[in-house]
């Protein structure tokens, strides 16, 4: 009977079987690399209408978080402020800081027309998860918790993952996290001298008595 | 002692001659879907002739195509440019704002508050300040929402806003006619104008009215309602000698006899009615209800005693209980109020002559505690005959009068506009609102006089009947789009405030700002921006003057805001110009109505002034000759308005048409409602057409067998148009029954023959859906006796089969009867309640589930309890659940299959000795939360999971559909998207694929984008494939959660001052941040014992229990001892719903208590 697998069968087979591992095992890797948050979210740093350096206002020139993000400590949404809170200071009718800078145009534009200027939107949350920043904020967690150091980004990039899986993270485990209320937007707060973020996070845990739920109707509704 | 029987419809009880067997597992097809009649059959236009095979294989496919993956889309922010400045310090996006308005309607306007979502209104519910809601709405309340976004009204390509003669124009068109128009009207003194409007009831329409008398006094104003209220108007005007608007106060009766009245169910007041009655139910000792009626209304539902007689025969059941009362003229206060001559109108029937006797002997027994109330359709002298005997009873106590506007008696009938129509004396006819083309009696022929006059204009919410037959088509705006007012059914004054400007489904946003001062060539105008115009109306005298530059919308709209202001200082006696006058006006904007004791120029009569002239009684009950009973050969037929669509303003509402009937549960039709005897003697069955012949018109339609229903009489429930008139609905539209409405015979006509055709017709009722199986513990009764539902006593088993469960009365020491089957499984709340000693010492909880205590840790333990002899049926929490869960709406075609998505159902059931005169109970369900879920276990992919808060939660996005869970419920209460009932349009669900002549689409074509913007945004919408159910509007939960933790914390650091209870020290906790305050309603939060933070009591509802009009579901925490419905579920008699399955359910009912006449009962 002639032979129906010619003598370098076996070795094809062995090639193929060997290809379709390390192929599986690329696709998995290329998967966990480029399909995950960590690749797709984090580093987005989109470019915005109005070059707006959250360094200079809040590192350099001290602007709390809540000048702008006005209702953070009583709404789901931090909320992202009108024109108008811009043009407190850049107007030229008013302080007159840069009343005039061409990098400002949108803003003056919009102030005038009654029209938005389109920022970009830079965290976003699946429609399914529901996540609200008055509560967070109240019970001592940071903004730069989620945001990172905001206050040494020239642009605002999307610094932590905001999967559930590091939701979770934090509220499996949230005394590391927790500073006292009125450290909240202070993003440069670091705990005392000889004091350990555990040991204020503890604290802080029992006088807000904060037990982050971990079941599923908290996020989702 | 047999156990009492409960069956849904005739073909389900059994032991009925030629019933079919019943179904092992009825209603359960479903579940099975491959199994039985939920399979469509072949020649079922809609079937899906994709064979599995086939959806497996396209299913591989799509599975293949969505493997492309990428980063995501750029969004976009948008915050304001400047913050309006009315809305500094309210505005905060991801938080709702609620304005105070109110809805128009016939006879009274319902005032409600508005939930707003960033802009978008979404919700409807009661305005909790104003006597007339209390915080509840009905049914039709909450679905205007939709009516608002309602694509046919805003983005229909075939009706493009301002029409005339069915071609497109702009406001600006419409604007140079009408002041040409306006021009020469008062040139001509108003001769030849007729204004055909509904009952608008608005005091600023008033003033324009005045106006037009001054401008053109020769203007006629007619008033048209279907639902017509002129014979009750025409009886109180013979029995008082003046028009007076009649009010009942049901909180102060204990006897009540409701003739051929619906007033719970239809009607202006029917929500203040509701909670005024079921007030009196819960009271000790509790209310009775006698109910004579020719067809099943919400209010038989929940009667004492019912008793089915024809419309024609009321009358004359009255006339023997005012006989019968002649007994007892001892016990009557004004017993010369009794007309003496009665034999003429005597019954022409033998009357049950020991249900006469006992109410008669009841209600005089009870003088001055009783009310006798007339519905609205019987003759006048009826009327007139029962303010008489409320009189002699001594029971006008009970009753509120109030004069008439001046106005009202001014206004002329629809029947002398089409006379008028008809000699040509008509030029120019305003119809504002209705549709008198569809429903104006048939005999007047409006249509086609309607043709005789010049120039027509129509103002209305939808491009309808009427739009079509008139020359102009203007689109009216929304209530909640308008600025305006309306009486109350209280007669206070409301206020209704626009929450969105007109929408306008083509208008480009953000383009051009000075876009925003030109009239939207879509957008809706009010009757008062329309009024203004039409008879010129000046803007008053220091009124803001019209910049030239803007357009006459502008110029209109700010004159209908002033009129607005000027009803206001009409009604308040607070002058425009006032100081005082903007605070004021304000706070009527805030508080959404002018309290009565403010209101100076209009107030109610004192019953003292009100006296019954019994001649001008008896001289009206003179000319009646007895009605001879209907039989065979001359059936009654009678005409009622529709709970689902009303008189038809709801028929463009698709929520208000898959509304499942309260009585019929019908979807998407309507029917001709025949007693079983009268179908078996017609050999008629539910679904066979019959010729109906009614005063020579023959209708064609369905007959729907409905126990209860009066033998040889016909209910007729109109306002269907006999067509689907909704874009992108295929089926429904019922049948229109106003071809056989006649003037003489408005509400009911005899002499009517009926015919069976042999054809049929496929009518879906979701009677039989969901069904428990047989032989369980499913709907208890007890009666009530001399003893109150909260009594520390037991109630007796009366032994009449009634509470068929087991013995009601339960000691108080223990929750449950020795030998009822809950005692060894339910932890149960076994503790007495609150208000039997003091909760701190009493208060304990059994492990709430035994398995795993340490899942339910947490401080907030929700728990619903659903009071059966509260409930009316009425079906307000489904279409509230509707709005503020995002329940879509699935079509007739998927509603026989089973699918509908209702998260709260009311199960209707028939129970009693007598098949063909049963009694009703209706019984809410809706997920009840159960500590050890059946569906739990099964599921997975744990999907189907516990919350710390006792909530049984469904994860939309771990749910891949297997629908185990839905198997494993024993209450049938979850539902399965079987399409993308949010993203398609009911039309497009199925279309052709190269598999299947109607398959799945696959591609989405969209629903129009006005719908999504009624969505909640708290919510999820979900997508095909996945399981949902009721989540115990788990969204409002925790924003009330988040609301108490935000609140505490204020206080906790100080940012806000709150009297606090400097004694609190907490039980076994440490001292923490938070403080206890005083009073934890006002604060916003409460600490419990063991200085946890916890919502107060009443701070959060659910939107079924929200909008319930007699408080029948309560909602709260139940491990708050001092919550309602921790006492609630700690009364005698509070069962689980299968209990015995142990699956011990949150959700646990109180029995239906009856309050009999022992008289009746023998």
């Amino acid at each position: 009977v002639a032979a129906i697998f010619s003598r370098s069968a076996d070795t094809v087979f062995r090639q193929v079987v060997v290809g379709l591992v390390v192929g599986a095992g690329l696709f998995v890797v290329g998967w966990y690399y480029y399909a995950l948050p960590s690749y797709t979210r984090v580093g987005y740093e989109p470019q915005q209408p109005v070059p707006f350096s959250h360094e200079q206002h809040v590192g350099q020139l001290g602007l709390d978080c809540t000048y702008c993000h006005t209702r953070v400590f009583d709404s789901p949404v931090a909320g992202v402020p009108p024109a108008q809170t811009c043009m407190n200071c850049h107007n030229k009718e008013k302080a007159n800081v840069k009343g005039t800078s061409p990098y400002l145009q949108p803003v003056y534009a919009s102030f005038k027309s009654g029209l938005p200027v389109e920022w970009k939107r830079v965290h976003k949350l699946p429609e399914y998860a529901y996540f609200n920043h008055a509560v967070h904020v109240n019970k001592g967690v940071s903004c730069a918790a989620c945001h990172g150091p905001v206050n040494e980004m020239k642009v605002v990039r999307h610094d932590q993952l905001l999967t559930m899986g590091w939701c979770l993270k934090c509220h499996d485990n949230p005394t590391p996290h927790l500073r006292p209320v009125g450290e909240v937007t202070n993003l440069s707060w670091a705990p005392g001298a000889g004091r350990l973020r555990e040991e204020i996070g503890a604290e802080v845990r029992k006088e807000l008595q904060v037990k982050p739920p971990t079941h599923c109707q908290s996020c989702h509704r | 002692m047999t156990p009492r029987e409960y069956w849904r419809s005739p073909d389900d009880q059994t032991g009925t001659p030629g019933a079919p067997p019943r179904d092992e597992f009825p209603g359960f097809a479903n579940v099975f879907e491959s199994l039985g009649e939920a399979e469509p059959a072949d020649d079922d236009p809609h079937a899906a002739a994709l064979s599995r095979r086939g959806f497996l294989t396209l299913s591989a496919a799509a599975g293949l195509a969505g493997l492309a993956g990428c980063r995501r889309p750029d969004l976009e922010i948008l915050p304001f440019s400047a913050i309006p400045d009315e809305q500094v310090g309210h505005l905060a996006p991801g938080k709702p704002t609620f304005y105070a308005t109110c809805l128009p309607r016939p006879g009274g306007a319902l005032p409600v508050l508005v939930e707003s979502h960033e802009g978008r209104p979404t919700k409807v519910e009661g305005n909790p300040a104003h006597p007339c809601s209390r915080g509840s709405t009905d049914a039709h309340a909450q679905a205007s929402i939709y009516d608002l976004y309602s694509p046919d009204r805003v983005m229909s390509d075939r009706y493009p806003g301002v029409m005339e003669r069915g071609l497109p124009r702009k406001w600006e068109d419409f604007d140079r006619f009408a002041r040409h128009e306006a021009d020469r009207l008062v040139k001509e003194k108003g001769k030849g104008f007729y204004v055909l409007a509904e009952d608008l009831g608005s005091p600023s329409v008033r003033l324009i009215r005045r106006h037009m008398k001054k401008a053109m006094p020769e203007a006629v104003w007619v008033t048209y309602e279907p639902c017509d209220t002129s014979e009750a108007q025409r009886g109180a005007e013979i029995a008082f000698g003046a028009k007076l608007a009649v009010r009942y106060r049901f909180d102060k009766a204990d006897r009540i006899l409701a003739l051929d009245c619906d007033f719970l169910g239809h009607g202006p007041d029917a929500v203040a009615n509701s909670r005024a009655f079921a007030a009196k139910r819960a009271a000790n000792p509790m209310n009775r209800l006698y109910v004579v009626e020719s067809t099943y209304s919400v209010t038989g539902t929940i009667a004492d005693h019912r008793l089915k007689l024809a419309s024609s025969q009321v009358g004359g059941f009255l006339v023997a209980v005012a006989k019968e009362l002649t007994a007892h003229k001892d016990k009557l206060k004004h017993a010369g109020s009794l007309p003496g001559q009665l034999g003429s109108a005597a019954p022409a029937f033998v009357l049950p002559e020991t249900w006469v006797k006992a109410v008669a002997k009841d209600l005089a027994e009870h003088a001055e505690k009783g009310l006798i109330v007339v519905g609205d359709r019987q003759p006048a002298w009826v009327h007139a005959l029962a303010h008489a005997l409320n009189d002699a009873l001594g029971n006008t106590a009970n009753v509120g009068f109030r004069d008439p506007p001046p106005e009202a008696a001014e206004e002329k009938a629809i029947g002398e506009l089409a006379r008028d129509m008809a000699a040509g004396k008509v030029n120019t006819l305003l119809v504002i609102g209705g549709n008198p083309v569809l429903n104006a009696p048939a005999d007047l022929n409006f249509k086609a006089e309607l043709q005789k006059v010049a120039r027509k204009v129509r103002l209305g919410l939808y491009h309808d009947h009427t739009s079509e037959a008139c020359d102009w088509h203007l689109p009216l705006a929304h209530p909640l789009e308008s600025w305006g007012d309306a009486e109350a059914a209280d007669g206070t004054l409301c206020c209704v405030q626009p929450l969105i400007a007109p929408l306008n489904g083509n208008r480009p946003i953000g383009t051009d700002p000075a876009a925003e001062l030109a009239p939207p060539p879509r957008g809706g105008r009010s009757v008062l921006e329309v009024l203004t115009l039409m008879t010129q109306y000046a803007l008053p005298e220091g009124a803001t003057k019209a910049n030239p530059a803007t357009t006459s919308y502008v110029v209109a709209k700010g004159r209908a805001y002033e009129l607005v202001r000027r009803a206001f200082a009409e009604r308040s006696g607070i002058a425009v110009t006032d100081p005082n006058f903007a605070t004021e006006f304000n706070r009527y904007k805030q508080l959404g109505f002018l309290p009565a004791e403010k209101d100076k120029s209009r107030k109610p009569k004192d019953p003292g002034e009100v006296k019954v002239n019994i001649d001008a009684v008896r001289k009206a009950l003179a000319g009646q000759q007895p009605v001879p009973a209907p039989s065979k050969e001359a059936i009654e037929v009678g005409f009622y308005p529709s709970y689902s669509v009303l008189d038809g303003r709801f028929a463009m509402n698709p929520w208000m048409q898959e509304f499942p009937d309260p009585i019929t549960k019908l979807v998407w039709d309507n029917a001709a409602l025949v007693s079983p005897r009268t179908a078996a003697e017609f050999r008629v069955k539910t679904g066979d057409r019959v010729k109906l012949t009614v005063k020579g018109t023959v209708l064609d339609i369905p007959v729907f067998v409905l126990p209860g229903q009066a033998d040889y009489t016909v209910a007729l429930p109109f306002g269907q148009f006999g067509e689907m008139r909704i874009s992108h609905v295929p089926d429904g539209g019922g049948f229109d029954v106003f071809p056989a409405r006649k003037t003489d015979a408005l509400h009911f006509a005899t002499g009517c023959r009926l015919e069976p055709t042999g054809k049929s017709y496929d009518l879906v009722t979701t009677q039989e859906h969901g069904v428990i199986p047989e032989g369980r513990d499913i709907v208890r009764e007890v009666n009530a006796g001399t003893v109150s539902r909260e009594s520390k006593t037991s109630a007796s088993h009366d032994g009449q089969g009634h509470g068929h469960g087991p013995v009601i009365g339960i000691p108080p020491d223990g929750h449950v009867t020795p030998g009822d089957l809950r005692k060894g499984f339910q932890g149960g709340y076994g503790n007495p309640p609150a208000d039997r000693g003091p909760p701190e010492v009493k208060q304990r909880r059994f492990p709430l589930d035994l398995a795993r205590p340490e899942l339910l840790d947490s401080q907030f333990q929700w728990g619903m309890v659903i009071d059966l002899s509260a409930c009316t049926g009425c079906s307000a929490c489904v279409v509230a659940c509707q709005a503020e869960n995002n329940i879509p709406v699935v079509g007739k075609a998927d509603v026989k299959r089973n699918r509908e998505m209702h998260w709260i159902r009311i199960d209707r059931y028939f129970t009693g000795p007598a098949a063909d005169d049963p009694q009703v109970v209706t019984q809410p369900l809706a997920c009840v939360h159960c500590e050890q879920a059946p569906c739990e276990p099964v599921c997975p992919v744990n999907a189907s999971v516990h919350s710390a808060d006792g909530l049984n939660l469904q994860v939309y996005n771990r749910c891949i559909g297997t629908r185990y869970c839905s198997n494993n419920c024993p209450y049938k209460v979850r539902r399965f998207n079987w399409f993308d009932f949010n993203k398609r349009r009911p039309d497009e669900l199925r279309v052709p694929t190269p598999f299947a002549r109607e398959g799945m689409a696959l591609q989405d074509t969209g629903v129009p984008e006005t719908l999504k913007m009624q969505k909640n945004p708290d919510v999820t919408v979900r997508m095909r494939g996945v399981m949902e159910k009721c989540t115990y509007c788990v969204q409002r939960l925790e924003r009330a959660k988040y609301g108490s933790k935000i609140a505490a914390a204020e206080v906790a650091q100080g940012r806000a001052v709150i009297e606090t209870d400097a004694g609190f020290r907490p039980e076994g906790g440490s001292p923490s941040a938070y403080r206890k305050p005083k009073d934890p309603r006002a604060a916003g939060y409460d600490l419990d014992a063991q200085g946890r933070v916890i919502v107060p009591d009443g701070l959060v509802d659910v939107a079924c229990a929200q909008a319930c009009p007699t408080r029948a579901i309560t909602f709260g925490n139940v491990l708050n001892p001092h919550s309602r419905v921790a006492r609630l579920k700690q009364t005698e008699g509070e069962y689980l719903l299968l209990g015995e399955l142990n699956t011990k359910p949150r959700t646990s009912y109180l029995p239906r208590v009856r309050n009999p006449n022992p008289e009746l009962t023998g």
